[in-house]
């Protein structure tokens, strides 16, 4: 009978991070450009100082403008995933839930297409012009977490079969909504759009966009593992965790804002990557088991693993093009699905 | 009337009350789908007492509103009427974090999703003393293991909850019961799914346990013998409508057995001095 | 020169496209040697090529000036030379079918890729109203034929990449 105790999920997240700095610090060596950790390292030190005019070569400023940042959001985009995933599942009480299952990517989608058709029509300053698209998208989120909020009450509390058809439904009306767009508004127009959908961590993020992003996700990440003790009596049985002191309502609905937020921000800034948000929560769970104060933190860093990995291998693989990230994070997750579930079945 | 005789009768009242842990007053419920619609289901007034070390059993057949009764117990639902107090405290009104420091339920599992093992099962029962972000300290690991070995079934300890029979599974969701420290044990047709070995056995535990930390026992049941053996008051209920409240030798009268269950039977007196039914054949 | 078909996520044109066929007959190389038809660019790449045009097809109704102006505040793009130097090039999406209107498209690309060689021309065309026209330079498209247009030829100018 061994506990978790702090000191524990302290060991098994200092682990965890080291395997993320390791995948960080290959990722930065891959590229276009060539890179010597030194440089770099010395790179940083000087943007940190506020020095950037200073940095060595311009082999150097690529690094720090594009291969860092980008490495950096997919830390955080795979990380979001990850623990909406992670919470979707124990919400709905289901393991196949993934952070779209609730239809929160059809609607930043459909966000993001409309901010592209309406864009071009209205006079904006250029800088937020660029922040157009995730804006959209983001908005495109929001609504789509508030009705299928309604949507998914029973008795003015969350109900847990009652949310997910309202997020199924969703998904597929907005996804049809989009489809009709998308082929009524023919031409290139619509090409960047399908690399939305599949998941895509090239697009630079602008400097007020990251902390959006950064802020958000710790902010929605903290507040979902407040209730992680929480989580998991609410696996054992809804009635069961009210019976032993859960507020359950309280919890649903703290659970749902939050995982939901998370996911509406990663995707409005890259695209709705597949497969992260529904494997890594088996793949920590098969590591480190079901409890929620453990598991939500590795399905954190295990996420960010993941995505940094599959984005390095898609910008480097048929260089000096790219394949978008969600293609990578397809290809391995399928086989990898098959292999967990086999694992289950043994 | 009378200073004194005033006096007394408060004092009667109060010794009367200060005996009772569970006071049932006047409780009522009426449940319906649609609020424009008649109740689906009504619960008429109802009213007992249990003391400390005592089991009461509810007991009934299928849809006479024993579980409805018990959730009223629990604070889970709010009587239309009445009220049921637990030292005092009205249940309904206590959070649901304190509510389980004093009142534990053990009724049909839903299926685990992701399973656990025992022990880990059991320490949930402690949920209800810990901070939000706590984790797990000694005390709740001694109190878990405690638990376990009052119900015999520390031996499954480290054995994962799917994978053990109905009747060991029972057992370790009534350690997780007793992990929460309560006051009042409430469970739910707990003898459904056993064989009459594990039946027995859970009874008998039962009754040490409430006699050895004074828990109140409510025992929600349709088994006419196994109530009749182990509970010291019985409620007996049809279609929402308490007809006895007693012990089980007023209780277990034949007209009145035989016209809530519907089914001709003899009642005489067993072997260890309770009643005991016998079901006859044809009709 | 790189062609900015659709810029986040940065897709190009390949080499084997008439697209880029028509971009080579205005004097602009892409900096992109891709067999794939619509390549998504690294970021990266493209900084490390640093193309000396950018070339934007005008298909939300001109305001490609405003999408540069977008473009040249986000991190990676800023530090392009093109970007900082302003060097970009609009043309009408006419580029973007293969039909007779691609012609003025091309044209308008060389003149804002190559000014130099226009002004030539110009000084050329004056003449001529004087002085019957010597023979064209002829390329070797029919369609180019039939306009009678003249074409710099690829040696009167650097190639613009």
């Amino acid at each position: 009978m061994r506990p978790l105790t702090l000191q524990r999920l302290l060991l098994r997240c200092a682990a965890l991070a080291a395997v993320l700095f390791v995948v960080v610090v290959v990722a930065l060596k891959l590229g276009a450009v060539p890179v010597s950790l030194y440089g770099l390292g010395r790179d940083l030190i000087r943007v940190m100082l506020g020095q950037s005019r200073g940095i060595s070569t311009d082999y150097g400023m690529i690094v720090i403008d594009i291969r860092l940042p980008r490495i950096l959001l997919g830390i955080v985009v795979g990380a979001s995933l990850s623990v909406a995933g992670t919470s979707f599942q124990a919400l709905l009480r289901n393991p196949l839930a993934d952070p779209y299952v609730l239809g929160v990517s059809s609607g930043a989608a459909l966000g993001a297409i409309l901010a592209l058709i309406v864009e071009p029509h209205l006079a904006i300053s250029p800088e937020f012009a660029a922040l157009f698209t995730p804006v959209g998208a983001f908005l495109g989120a929001t609504a789509t977490i508030a009705a299928v909020y309604f949507l998914g009450r029973r008795g003015g509390q969350i109900d847990s079969s009652t949310l997910l058809l309202a997020g199924i439904i969703s998904a597929s009306f907005l996804s049809a909504i989009i489809l009709f767009l998308m082929t009524t508004l023919i031409g290139r127009d619509m090409r960047g759009m399908a690399f939305w959908l599949m998941g895509d961590l090239s697009t630079p993020l602008q400097q007020k966009l990251r902390w959006v992003l950064g802020v958000g996700f710790f902010a929605a990440a903290g507040a979902i593992y407040t209730t992680a003790a929480d989580l998991n009596l609410l696996l054992a049985g809804e009635k069961e965790a009210m019976h032993l002191g859960v507020d359950v309502p309280r919890v649903r609905l703290v659970v749902y804002i939050a995982a939901s937020v998370l996911t509406g921000l990663a995707v409005s800034v890259s695209g709705a990557i597949g497969y992260v948000g529904l494997l890594v929560p088996h793949a920590m769970r098969l590591l480190f088991g079901s409890d929620h104060r453990i598991l939500l933190p590795a399905a954190a860093f295990g996420g960010a693993i993941a995505v940094v990995i599959a984005d390095t291998l898609a910008r480097t693989v048929v260089a000096p093009a790219e394949l978008p990230v969600g293609a990578m994070t397809a290809m391995a997750g399928a086989p990898l699905f098959i292999y967990l579930l086999r694992r289950r079945l043994a | 009337m009378s200073v004194q005789a005033a006096a007394r009768t408060s004092s009667d009242a109060a010794r009367a009350n200060s005996d009772a842990r569970l006071s049932v007053e006047q409780v009522s419920y009426a449940y319906s789908a649609n609020p424009a619609l008649a109740p689906l289901f009504t619960l008429e007034a109802t009213s007992f007492q249990a003391r400390p070390g005592e089991i009461l059993a509810i007991l009934g057949p299928n849809a006479s509103g024993k579980s409805t009764l018990l959730k009223l117990i629990a604070g889970a639902l709010q009587p239309l009427s009445g009220r049921v107090l637990l030292n005092g405290f009205v249940t309904h009104s206590l959070s649901p974090k304190t509510r389980a420091q004093r009142i534990a339920m053990v009724q049909q599992e839903s299926r685990l999703l992701f399973p656990s093992r025992a022990w880990e099962f059991v320490l949930q029962g402690r949920h209800p003393y810990g901070r939000p972000m706590r984790f797990e300290t000694e005390d709740d690991v001694i109190i878990a293991r405690n638990a376990l070995a009052q119900v015999g079934a520390e031996h499954l300890s480290g054995r994962w909850m799917d994978q053990i029979s109905g009747g060991e599974k029972q057992r370790v969701i009534l350690a997780r019961a007793l992990a929460q420290q309560p006051l009042l044990l409430l469970l739910d047709e707990p003898t459904l799914h056993l064989d009459i070995g594990a039946q027995v056995d859970l009874l008998d535990a039962l009754r040490r346990l409430a006699a050895e930390n004074c828990y109140t026992v409510v025992v929600v049941t349709h088994e006419l013998n196994l109530a009749a053996e182990y509970a010291d008051q019985v409620v007996l209920l049809q279609r929402g409508k308490s007809l006895r409240i007693g012990p089980p030798a007023s209780v277990y009268q034949r007209e009145l057995l035989e016209q809530v269950f519907q089914t001709p039977l003899s009642v005489e007196p067993g072997s260890s001095g309770r009643p005991r039914v016998n079901v006859l054949s044809g009709k | 020169m790189l062609f900015i078909v659709w810029p986040e996520p940065l897709i190009t044109i390949g080499k084997d496209t008439f697209i880029a066929d028509a971009l080579r007959h205005a004097g602009a190389v892409s900096i992109v040697d891709s067999s794939q038809s619509w390549p998504q660019m690294n970021l990266e790449e493209v900084v490390k090529l640093q193309p000396e045009f950018l070339v934007f097809a005008a298909s939300h109704g001109g305001i490609a000036a405003r999408d540069f102006e977008a473009l040249s505040s986000l991190p990676g793009w800023r530090i392009l030379d093109a970007v900082r130097n302003r060097k970009f090039a609009v043309i009408s999406d006419a580029v973007n079918r293969p039909a007779p209107r691609i012609i003025s498209a091309i044209e308008d690309l060389a003149r804002q890729l190559h000014p130099e060689a226009f002004i030539e021309v110009q000084e050329k065309e004056k003449l001529e109203k004087e002085i019957p026209p010597k023979t064209n330079r002829s390329s070797a498209n029919p369609a180019h034929k039939a306009m009678n247009l003249e074409i710099p030829s690829e040696e009167a100018c650097a190639c613009a990449r």
